[in-house]
């Protein structure tokens, strides 16, 4: 009688490049992702003498519970869609900026430096596009250094953007808290605190806690994917994100390219530190304008985990705008708010592992079956 | 400036520079490699939780560095799993493992209910070995034998990494994987095991530097207590030309640049403290630019394969 049997000894689990993951397959990594992350986060809740069920479920309540909570989702989501708009067109043309911080601070600070110096004197129908367009000029300024180094010198531009950001950052509380300058409230004598931007300098709004930003920040984020969809442009930086040689030899040029989706990318960030300024601040104050993890950092976890695409990115932002709001739930609950930090990157790092499975397929090589009579 | 000002401006100078220079070794060598870690702050942040954590319940500065290190070699053997076996893009992956470290440190420091670890203290610091004999001499005497044993130990650390990279066969297999895995490979050296051994190694070391900013220099825990070291030690990697000793010079004079505030305050100088923090910051965005000519990479040795992940059947 003639048996196979498995070998074990021969069996080995190879790793083999696929061609496209099936959407089925697509389905079931990023949801494993999101419920690893989820089971992370609910080993540490337990860890620390917590219900994670309960925890969970008023992280959503505090983000879409009642119209009041989904309308502070969509005002915290408004400048992340931007900052995560701002990273994919970057990373698609395989430019690793991350800057977005820095530059979303220098549009803070632009807008509210305008808002401040000539919004009082103009009706807000000027003042608040005119605000909004010193903020896109105080980011596109911002990312030009790192840009200009990055295409024509070919300076490493995770640094360089890294360092623009700590400046920013420095420059900000330098300007509220080190300076008498204009930023800097004046009929506050005893602690630094910002100066509030005229009140008709501050966006209209919409419902409950939300403001026009959500559908500003939206509409443009599905313009730029638009245009980078249709124009040559955006045809042209596609294919230097493929292959900066193939690029060259097209006849593309690449510099022009890399400065234009930078001051691009900045330009974006700018406009949601713009954002941030006339809905959620409406002032310079350095400890709420970039909070937490960083607007600029959370689009970029965005953006990964909306696969760099722009149009997935504002849903997921608004996820993420949930989650950020919960920060403040938590803390009431007696969760450190640090939580939804770990959830955030945990969320990152699984789903960034999970497009592994996107490009390769794990099988069990069974060696040969061995027949033995 | 007198005498004594000098003598304790490059005391703080010593200080601060260690965690920089454990960090920049242990990056370095995981770089090396072919891999790179730009979460390198958050890992010091977890390490310096951890060292911290351990140290006050158990009462062990030994035990608090070990588990520092222990913490650091954790996270980078993640960021080495990501890199090497799942082959995904370094400054992603590395800003994950920034985020998770960053959160799970908050995390940690926040935990214990009424006495959170930011309340606690050490019973006492990482000290120095000597106070009498030799650290005794005028100026010498405290810089170079009133140092505590981990200043000495991160000397021993770049002088042995820098004899094992140039001097030794490991070392040059290590530089082989970093430059060219294809090449390595195919002369039967396995480049996965070679990245992991070094990236884990590395990050126990980065974690050491952790642990020296609790329990030496702060002998306390706050949120972001690193205050950018890991920062800057990822900067000072690719200034020193992945080369430890001039790692060393660097961090040292980056520590300088760092805590020029304390030698304003010294020389009785006011300027405001959020510009001078903005410095280091701006010199090195300044050095970059000038130091950036195409071929840069290439003269400083910036090890060939460095990001790129290896897959055998793509060679």
């Amino acid at each position: 009688v003639s048996t196979a049997r498995f070998n074990f000894a021969k069996a080995r689990l190879r790793v083999e490049p696929r061609g496209v993951a099936s959407p089925p397959v697509q389905a079931t990594v990023i949801a494993l992702s999101f419920g690893g992350a989820l089971v992370l986060g609910a080993i540490m809740l337990w860890a620390g003498g917590h219900n994670p069920v309960s925890v969970y479920r008023s992280i959503i309540d505090s983000g879409f519970g009642s119209w009041f909570a989904f309308s502070q989702t969509l005002t915290s989501a408004a400048p992340v869609i931007l900052t995560a708009a701002a990273t994919v067109i970057v990373f698609r043309a395989s430019i690793f900026s991350i800057g977005m911080d820095g530059q979303l601070l220098a549009g803070a600070i632009a807008s509210s430096g305008v808002a401040l110096e000539i919004g009082g004197s103009l009706p807000g129908i000027v003042a608040l596009p005119l605000v909004l367009a010193a903020g896109i000029a105080g980011g596109l300024i911002w990312s030009l250094v790192p840009a200009l180094a990055r295409a024509h010198l070919g300076t490493n531009e995770v640094l360089t953007t890294l360092m623009m950001n700590f400046i920013a950052t420095s420059f900000v509380a330098y300007l509220v808290i080190g300076t008498s300058s204009i930023w800097r409230d004046s009929q506050e004598t005893n602690v630094a605190e910002a100066t509030p931007i005229p009140s008709h300098t501050v966006m209209p709004h919409l419902f409950q806690q939300a403001d026009i930003g959500i559908l500003i920040a939206s509409g443009v984020a599905l313009l730029v994917a638009l245009l980078m969809r249709t124009t040559r442009k955006g045809f042209e930086l596609r294919v230097i994100g493929n292959s900066v040689e193939t690029a060259r030899y097209a006849g593309i040029k690449v510099a022009r390219n890399i400065v234009f989706v930078m001051c691009l990318s900045g330009a974006l960030c700018g406009l949601a530190g713009a954002v941030q300024v006339t809905s959620v601040t409406q002032s310079l104050d350095p400890t709420s304008i970039d909070p937490g993890l960083g607007i600029g950092f959370t689009g970029i976890v965005v953006a990964a985990l909306a696969r760099l695409s722009i149009v997935a990115s504002i849903p997921v932002a608004i996820v993420m705008g949930a989650l950020l709001n919960a920060g403040l739930a938590l803390q009431l609950a007696n969760v450190p708010s640090a939580l939804v930090v770990v959830l955030q990157g945990a969320l990152l790092l699984l789903v960034i592992a999970g497009q592994f499975f996107f490009k390769y397929r794990l099988r069990l090589r069974t060696g040969e079956l061995e027949h033995t009579s | 400036m007198n005498h004594s000002g000098v003598v304790q401006f490059l005391m703080v100078v010593l200080g601060a520079g260690t965690p920089i220079i454990f960090a920049t070794v242990g990056e370095t060598i995981s770089q090396r490699s072919g891999v790179m870690n730009i979460g390198i702050e958050g890992v010091m942040l977890l390490a310096a939780a951890v060292a911290f954590w351990t140290a006050t319940s158990t009462g062990s500065l030994v035990l608090g560095i070990v588990a520092g290190g222990a913490a650091g070699a954790l996270a980078y053997a993640v960021n080495a799993v990501g890199a090497i076996s799942l082959r995904v893009d370094q400054v992603v992956l590395g800003l994950g493992v920034l985020i998770v470290c960053t959160g799970l440190s908050e995390y940690i420091g926040s935990i214990g209910g009424a006495h959170p670890l930011s309340t606690q203290a050490l019973s006492s610091t990482v000290k120095p070995l000597l106070h009498h004999g030799p650290a005794g001499l005028p100026v010498i005497g405290p810089l170079i034998f009133g140092q505590d044993i981990l200043v000495y130990l991160s000397w021993v650390a770049v002088a042995a990494t820098s004899f094992y990279l140039f001097r030794t066969r490991a070392g040059l297999w290590l530089r082989a994987v970093g430059d060219d895995p294809s090449s390595a490979d195919a002369a039967g050296i396995s480049v996965a095991r070679t990245r992991y051994l070094h990236v884990i190694v590395g990050g126990a070391l980065v974690g050491v530097g952790g642990a020296y900013v609790t329990l030496a220099l702060f002998g306390a825990w706050q949120d972001g207590i690193t205050a950018g070291d890991g920062w800057l030690a990822f900067t000072i990697v690719l200034f020193s030309g992945w080369r430890p000793w001039r790692g060393l010079v660097a961090a040292y004079l980056f520590a300088a640049i760092t805590n020029v505030g304390f030698n304003l305050q010294l020389l009785k100088v006011s300027a405001p403290s959020q510009l001078l923090t903005l410095l280091p910051f701006l010199i090195t965005l300044v050095a970059l630019v000038v130091f950036s000519r195409r071929g840069f990479a290439k003269l400083h040795a910036q090890p060939g394969a460095l990001g790129v992940p290896f897959w055998r059947e793509s060679r």
